[in-house]
């Protein structure tokens, strides 16, 4: 082989191996470090996880719920319509969400409820009031104690606060302002359940939105009612870890920031809620990974994510697809 | 003669300083028949490679949005997606005036962070302080859905003006999901829902607590915008070093 060619492959093996270096991906698996020559070739997560809680016990099975989803129709709109003061006609909104909406301007203020068909979700707004265009002054706010009595009277008079209801917080849920100077506008007063002790998360909630002079000016209620369906034994932690750093069986979208790096505090079950406009049959058990993280920037931030905590075989028995 | 030429400069004087003042008052010197003709276009991601995660859903979300607002009869201008997402697209020096600066309304939804858009992995973005004027050529209104992208209103005013004549830039304070957005707004937007309602109810529909949009504006009169054809629209406002915001909390 003359030296020419042997130069030729000696660069074409230096290349192979810096190749092959720069792929070297190393998989955190809890407290083994498992080196691989190629990134993972299932699902689509590539941020570095770091795993900084312990795993939790978990019972042999779990319910899972059955939603009770009402008929949403024009008049069962206007009912609702009728709790908040509303008269007029409901008319359908938004097909693909299944919102129906009903306006009312009798009081000289435009207020209205928006009923959602899949869900049965509610929600009601003065939209001036509540979400103004400009202010110039600190609106009088309750105190956070008031803010809460102000809301359970509110839902109490109108036969709305749910029996398994509970306080979670009040927190300013709306700033308005320019450079120099912003207000707060409103407060949420935040109400949340847990079934058979476990945290319902995702979309589930009820807010109550409080403005200027304690005057309620909004009410958001996802809450879907539900049935028990029947037990189910669920995957263990650890693979729910694998899972999560595999970007495999996540139930909601992936975040629109890449994470460089995201440390795991604390690994618990939950049961999984979806967004109001989309429809939902069961109610499953989730591991909610909770932490924080670091963005391309260097910048730290909350970290929490969901993976599906019944098997493949389970969900398909559901018909269930994330 | 002497007089006509006098004349003549007077007059030549007269216009070239009615163009000055005119651009400098009015933004939008690219405004065509916006009432009547409005037009939108829409970039977006999806792809992103190795080691950053894919966004499966900013194709379905962004085209939800054109062909949303294509049908009511908005001028489809353009659909850029991955690869075909330039930074040229974004920026004042490249080809704003024939993107994103060049339609009425326009969509972007990919990775980004607080002081940029991400178009790709590495490399491709778009800086928010220092390589967009938007707004100056025909642009009212933007959604820019990533996370963070409007946490930072001070950087749309930054060695250059992001907010250059754009009446409103709808984002998040927050990380945002990659939810199918799209269509939703675009519906909104259709059933005459102020631009900053139906981007917080759009939002609020899909993400839960945890999550924050914020809309920044030239001036607060902006936060009462509709778009073309649905209500009423203000006048191109005078740009300057100020903005105007409204951040929301998105509840579960």
């Amino acid at each position: 082989m003359t030296q020419k060619r042997l130069m030729i492959l000696g660069i074409a093996v230096t290349v192979a191996v810096l190749f092959a270096t720069a792929t070297v991906w190393i998989d955190h698996t809890g407290t083994n470090a498992v080196p691989s020559l190629f990134p993972p070739s299932e699902g689509d997560h590539r941020t570095t996880f770091v795993l900084n809680a312990t795993f939790p016990k978990i019972s042999d099975s779990y319910l899972v719920y059955k939603t009770v989803t009402p008929e949403v129709t024009t008049d069962f709109v206007e009912d609702i319509g009728r709790t908040f003061g509303l008269t007029g006609t409901a008319k359908p909104y938004i097909e693909a969400t299944g919102e129906i909406c009903l306006v009312d301007g009798i009081k000289g203020v435009r207020e209205q409820v928006s009923v959602y068909r899949y869900s049965g979700a509610v929600v009601y707004e003065i939209p001036d009031k509540g979400f103004p265009t400009y202010i110039d002054s600190q609106p009088i706010l309750p105190s956070e104690n008031d803010a809460k009595e102000i809301a359970l009277d509110y839902l109490m008079n109108r036969n709305l606060l749910p029996r398994d209801a509970e306080f979670t917080n009040v927190e300013v849920n709306q700033i308005i302002g320019n450079a120099t100077v912003s207000y707060n506008v409103t407060l949420a007063v935040r109400f949340s359940r847990n079934f058979n002790d476990i945290p319902v998360c995702g979309h589930d909630g009820l807010s109550v939105i409080i403005g200027n002079n304690s005057e309620v000016l909004g009410l958001v209620m996802n809450w879907r009612a539900v049935e028990p369906y029947k037990e189910i034994s669920i995957k263990t932690p650890e693979e729910a870890y694998k899972e999560l750093i595999a970007g495999k069986n996540r139930v909601q979208p992936p975040l629109e920031t890449m994470l460089d790096q995201a440390t795991i505090n604390e690994i618990s079950i939950g049961y999984w809620m979806e967004p109001r406009i989309n429809k939902q049959e069961f109610v499953l058990p989730v591991y909610a990974f909770t932490g924080t993280a670091i963005d391309s920037e260097g910048r730290e931030e909350p970290f929490r994510d969901f993976v599906s905590a019944v098997r493949s075989e389970g969900l398909e028995s559901l018909g269930v697809v994330y | 003669m002497k007089r006509r030429t006098t004349c003549m400069k007077f007059a030549l004087i007269i216009a070239v300083s009615s163009v000055i003042l005119i651009s400098y008052a009015n933004a939008g010197t690219g405004d065509d028949n916006d009432a009547t003709s409005p037009e939108v276009g829409v970039e977006w991601v999806t792809e992103y490679s190795f080691p950053h995660s894919p966004l499966p859903n900013s194709d379905d979300s962004a085209k939800a949005f054109y062909n949303g607002l294509g049908n009511a009869g908005w001028t489809r201008r353009f659909d850029k997606g991955n690869g075909d997402t330039k930074e040229a697209h974004f920026e004042y020096n490249g080809q704003d005036s024939t993107y994103i600066d060049g339609v009425d309304i326009a969509w972007y939804q990919g990775h980004g962070t607080k002081s940029r858009l991400e178009l790709s992995t590495y490399w491709k973005w778009v800086g928010f302080s220092n390589e967009i004027e938007w707004g100056d050529h025909d642009l009212e209104w933007i959604a820019l859905h990533s996370c963070h992208s409007t946490e930072e209103p001070s950087n749309f005013k930054g060695s250059h003006y992001g907010l250059n004549g754009v009446h409103l830039i709808c984002g998040f304070k927050t990380a945002a999901l990659n939810c199918v957005d799209g269509g939703n707004f675009a519906n909104r937007l259709l059933n005459g829902e102020k631009v900053r309602h139906a981007w917080r109810h759009a939002i609020d529909d899909t993400h839960g607590s945890g999550y924050t949009v914020r809309i920044i504006g030239e001036n607060s009169a902006c936060g009462n915008d509709h778009i073309w054809g649905e209500g009423s629209v203000i006048a191109d406002p005078t740009v300057d070093s100020g903005y105007y915001m409204w951040t929301y909390s998105c509840s579960d």
